[in-house]
């Protein structure tokens, strides 16, 4: 059979998918011909800088085809084996979610069921009984992900919303919009055309618990890698500042401060002494554009409340960072064109996910404000975004509600959710466990500084708590903190039926009572830009994170593999069973969705439907000549706002606080929140809750971090992929179980008696983690690093909160929020301790022999899970596929 | 905190020059104690009831009720009678909100999907649905300066 390539809009940047015979031969970037526009090019100090002419995508797009075939596809529709369908939604052994194993059903079974109950609960105790969540990214494009048919599904039935948290960027959401503005962009700044204003003018770049060649991938790949390597051969200075010596700096750094978890805040106020008591800033522009400067320059001098000067001294006591080195740091950064960022797109800084977060974030604003942020070379900008861009080329995103099909003009009709009631990701638990919740804020909406301090209340007043949990896609245990909390909640009778559609069996699909088996992007339609997040509050223009604007039609490359189906038909036919299948449908299969997309943009008018489903991928050009509104200038040059994406009130050259300048002091917070002691007007370092100042620090001595995972994105790649496994700096095998490795420093690691290569525990008062440790001079001497949201979620009791070997670092972070009025999470304040583990070893993993039951139930000779992942039943599974492909040719 | 004078008139004449060159069609008192009077903390409510007072006798502004601002909150608030003249530097995504449905001279109606430095693309609403493509209206057409926001 001839060689078939389809293209695929997935996670981690567009990718072409080689198929022969029904199997996927191989997956490879998109790589551009004759008729796609030239690329852009920028002249900076000499020299010509133009992108590649292919897509860059994420290593873990590249896995893709491994995801398709992996060993924990969920192969067939599953009931848990002692659930038990009592008409009263009462006694459904519901204590043994997690512990139970499945048996196969019918598609029509399960979906029976599943209508079944929706019915019987919203019947019982009203629309607002049933509620729902997808997690993030464990599938892209404008058709399958989130916000479109999830979205469709359950707003036409009613349902209570869970309300998600900006947990990759906390403390620029709950913070700056209090310094700058931009509440709109979700606290993060405008990039516009910053490379080009880098490349021609910055000398120093601060990468502040940044680690782009890490993070960037899940949406941008690896698009910007390129522009960061011309920044070197320039001479641009990289410092790199990190308890973790990451993996961006130790390719690129000049240098590199480890400073002690959670003191980073201590460390832009010495940066602030030195640069106040030497006039190393822009006194110019801060007279005209800050506000209050002088208050906050009296509290770092010494002369506030709290009588105490942020000396470098001082400042060296609480980061462990030299004095001199402090002082050399401000005055690189104090007399060189500097730019940099933290916690922005791409760097995803675990230090705005600490208890100080917010205020680590509006300092670090208030530093590049010192510098003259907007002048040539002088902005808060991470290496990451800002590439030329054909700003009058529209495509939506996947947050534009007009590219959902829950909306019009996609769909005929909008889709309205009827009920109101409300509930927060990161408390779910213990809204469901205690049956009351109350908390602050609109969560990951944008829509304004007012809606932070929003006052919700679970149960909502005259509503029904919540019985029915229908879980979309991707797992919490493992990027959701404090997972034993999540444990709990799944066990509780409160929730009388628990749905979990899903590609693959990880941790939260286990806790269900039904599972429906979703397929991967590669086996269904789908369309959408290369990392464009649209206008919905979610920071527009990140395709500028992109060197090229693409958009891609994603085609089949497979039919959906065993009895998987595209999370659109299984939406469908719930609906069917409900009663309002057509009305969810409005008579469009997939394809036709599709080309509503096309047809409601400019892409319409830029190649026929016909051309762009054939040819896979459209690349929108830039003008030579393209159109430039670099971020800031305009607030330097007292002028109209002129970026795309700002707000009428930036009409008069104002920011978007209360006064329309930087404010030092924050009018907003002292107008909204004046009591709040964790978000002051004045941003200062606090003490951590949970750090090195804390009485729990005497028993848990280490500061564990945990930030994005290097190998892994929100869980979705690592449990998939057993060759990720085979990465030694990912992952260790020890008696067939693939442990995550956790990094000790060496001075630690003695102390302790641990050895490279050893396994040992992490443990504090809410669980347990084995690990296999790396000793190592990377990481600050207090400090245990172990990449988050990469868990295999394995406890070695299942359905119970028992120690965790498939490395679910979030046993060990705390639920709790940053603040009562600051509703973000922060996984960067957690103590643990650590010790050499001497027990015994359990015997690989826990959950696989419940999937080779299922999957042999459907088929006698299926390959079990352990066989696909040691590769022979890998090969025997697409050797039988083939030869099904041929038979059907012959036939 | 701002110098709020004493004397009502003299109030209101400060009001009134920040008026004067002010772009924007809404403001409330809170607004304005920040960004016209160089106010700081939080105004009494002495101080309010004086702003309120103060906007409340400029010509030219109307006492709307209370509004929401996304960064103040609901607030009582003032509307400009009429339109303000559009300056040279005014962008389209000034001229016209994202998500706003507007009416041309011929009776059709648009709702903005996009206004953005210099793109405005809508779709036409017949019976409260929005039918056809993407429009593209030209910011500087007549059709563009004849839209009004319904």
């Amino acid at each position: 059979m001839a060689e078939k390539i389809t293209h695929s809009i997935c996670v981690g940047g567009p990718i072409a998918i080689h198929t022969e015979d029904g199997v996927i031969r191989r997956v490879r970037p998109i790589v551009f011909n004759e008729t796609d526009p030239k690329g852009w090019t920028i002249k900076a100090r000499g020299k010509e800088f133009t992108p590649h002419r292919k897509t860059s995508p994420a290593f873990i797009a590249l896995t893709e085809k491994n995801r398709a075939y992996s060993y924990d596809r969920i192969r067939y529709p599953m009931i848990r084996e002692d659930f038990v369908e009592t008409p009263d939604g009462q006694n459904r052994n519901t204590d043994n979610r997690g512990k139970s194993g499945y048996r196969k059903a019918t598609w029509d079974e399960a979906l029976s069921l599943v209508a079944r109950e929706i019915k019987r609960v919203q019947d019982t105790y009203g629309k607002e009984s049933v509620t729902a969540i997808t997690s993030s990214h464990h599938s892209w494009g404008l058709l399958g992900y989130k916000l479109s048919t999830f979205a469709r599904f359950f707003r036409m039935l009613g349902y209570t919303q869970i309300l998600d948290n900006p947990d990759s960027w906390e403390g620029f959401t709950w913070g700056c919009p209090h310094t700058y503005g931009y509440h709109w962009r979700l606290g993060g700044t405008e990039a516009f055309d910053l490379l080009e204003d880098a490349l021609k003018n910055v000398e120093t770049m601060i990468m502040w618990s940044h680690d782009p060649d890490t993070t960037r991938g899940g949406y941008a790949g690896n698009e910007s890698t390129m522009w960061r390597h011309w920044l070197d051969d320039l001479g641009v200075q990289f410092i790199y500042i990190d308890p973790f010596n990451n993996f961006s700096s130790v390719k690129q750094a000049d240098k590199w401060f480890g400073p002690r978890p959670g003191t980073d805040a201590a460390l832009c106020e010495g940066i602030a002494y030195v640069w106040l008591t030497e006039g190393l800033y822009d006194k110019e522009y801060i007279a005209k554009h800050a506000h209050r400067f002088d208050e906050w320059a009296d509290y770092i001098l010494g002369n506030g409340a709290d009588r105490l000067a942020k000396t470098p001294k001082w400042c060296e006591n609480e980061t462990g960072i030299p004095a001199a080195d402090i002082k050399a740091l401000a005055r690189r950064w104090g007399t060189t064109k500097t730019m940099g960022g933290s916690g922005l797109r791409g760097g995803f800084g675990g230090v705005c996910r600490t208890a100080n977060g917010t205020e680590f974030a509006r300092l670090m604003v208030q530093l590049f404000a010192m510098q003259g942020m907007g002048k040539p070379g002088q902005n808060i900008w991470s290496g990451t975004t800002g590439a030329p861009m054909d700003y009058n080329f529209w495509f939506g995103g996947y947050s534009d509600p007009l590219s959902q099909i829950a909306n019009q003009p996609i769909a005929d009709k909008t889709a309205v959710n009827c009920v109101t009631q409300k509930l927060y990701r990161p408390n779910l638990p213990d809204a469901i466990l205690d049956g009351h919740y109350e908390w602050y804020g609109e969560g990951f909406c944008g829509g304004g500084i007012d809606q932070e301090f929003t006052e919700h209340v679970y149960p909502e007043p005259g509503s029904n708590k919540v019985h029915l949990f229908y879980r979309y896609g991707g797992t919490f245990m493992g990027s959701m903190l404090d997972t034993n909390k999540w444990v709990k909640m799944y066990r509780s009778p409160e929730l009388e039926f628990v749905v979990n559609q899903d590609i693959h069996f990880h941790g939260e699909s286990r806790f269900a009572d039904v599972i429906l088996p979703a397929c991967t992007n590669l086996e269904r339609y789908d369309i959408g830009e290369f990392c464009n997040s649209g206008n919905g509050g979610y920071q527009s223009h990140s395709q500028t994170g992109c060197s090229w604007q693409v958009v891609v039609f994603q085609d089949k490359a497979i039919e959906p593999l065993w009895e998987s189906r595209s999370d659109y038909w299984i939406f469908s036919q719930i609906a069917e069973r409900l009663g309002w299948g057509e009305e969810f449908t409005e008579g469009r299969d997939e394809l036709a969705w599709c080309k509503r997309f096309w047809e409601k943009s400019d892409l319409c008018e830029k190649i026929s439907w016909e051309d762009f489903t054939k040819k896979g991928y459209y690349i929108a050009g830039v003008p030579e000549d393209w159109e430039r509104h670099p971020g800031f200038r305009w607030f330097v040059e007292d002028r109209p706002c002129d970026t795309p994406n700002h707000k009428v009130f930036q009409e008069e050259g104002r920011l978007g606080t209360f006064t329309g300048k930087f404010e030092f002091v924050s009018e907003s917070l002292l107008y909204w929140a004046p009591q709040d002691e964790v978000r002051t007007p004045i941003a200062t370092y606090k003490y951590s809750w949970e750090g090195h100042h804390s009485l729990k620090a005497k028993k848990y001595p280490f500061h564990l971090i945990s930030p994005h995972p290097r190998f892994d994105y929100h869980t979705q790649h690592n449990s998939s992929t057993p060759w990720f496994w085979e990465i030694p700096e990912n992952r260790v095998y020890i008696n067939g179980n693939p442990y995550l490795v956790a990094r000790i420093h060496p001075k630690k690691a003695e102390e302790k008696g641990i050895k490279d290569g050893d396994l040992i525990l992490l443990f504090n008062e809410r669980g347990s983690v084995l690990c296999v440790a790396r000793v190592t001079y990377r990481v600050e001497e207090n400090t245990i690093h172990a990449y988050g949201s990469s868990g295999i979620y394995n406890p070695v009791k299942p359905g119970e909160c028992s120690m965790d070997i498939g490395g679910c670092v979030n046993v060990l972070t705390p639920g709790r929020l940053i603040g009562d009025m600051v509703p973000g999470m922060a996984p960067n304040s957690t103590l643990i301790d650590v010790c050499k583990y001497d027990g015994p070893i359990p015997q690989g993993q826990y959950f696989e022999h419940k999937l080779d039951k299922v999957a042999k139930e459907g088929d006698a000779d299926a390959e079990t899970c352990v066989e696909i992942i040691e590769g022979n039943g890998f090969f025997h599974m697409q050797e039988k596929i083939k030869n099904k492909a041929k038979e059907a040719v012959k036939k | 905190m701002a110098k709020i004078p004493n004397d009502p008139s003299e109030l209101t004449a400060l009001v009134k020059k920040y008026l004067d060159g002010y772009q924007g069609e809404v403001i409330s008192p809170l607004q304005l104690w920040y960004q016209g009077l160089n106010g700081t903390g939080v105004p009494t409510l002495k101080e309010t009831k004086a702003m309120e007072d103060a906007l409340s006798a400029i010509d030219g502004w109307e006492n709307v009720g209370v509004l929401r601002d996304e960064r103040f909150g609901v607030q009582p608030s003032f509307k400009r009678k009429g339109k303000m003249p559009k300056s040279g530097k005014m962008m389209v995504q000034h001229m016209f909100k994202t998500g706003s449905v507007y009416k041309a001279a011929d009776g059709k109606t648009y709702k903005v999907a996009l206004s953005e430095v210099y793109n405005l693309r809508c779709f036409e609403v017949v019976n409260g649905s929005l039918v056809g493509g993407m429009i593209k209206i030209d910011p500087t057409s007549e059709l563009a300066q004849s839209l009004v926001e319904v």
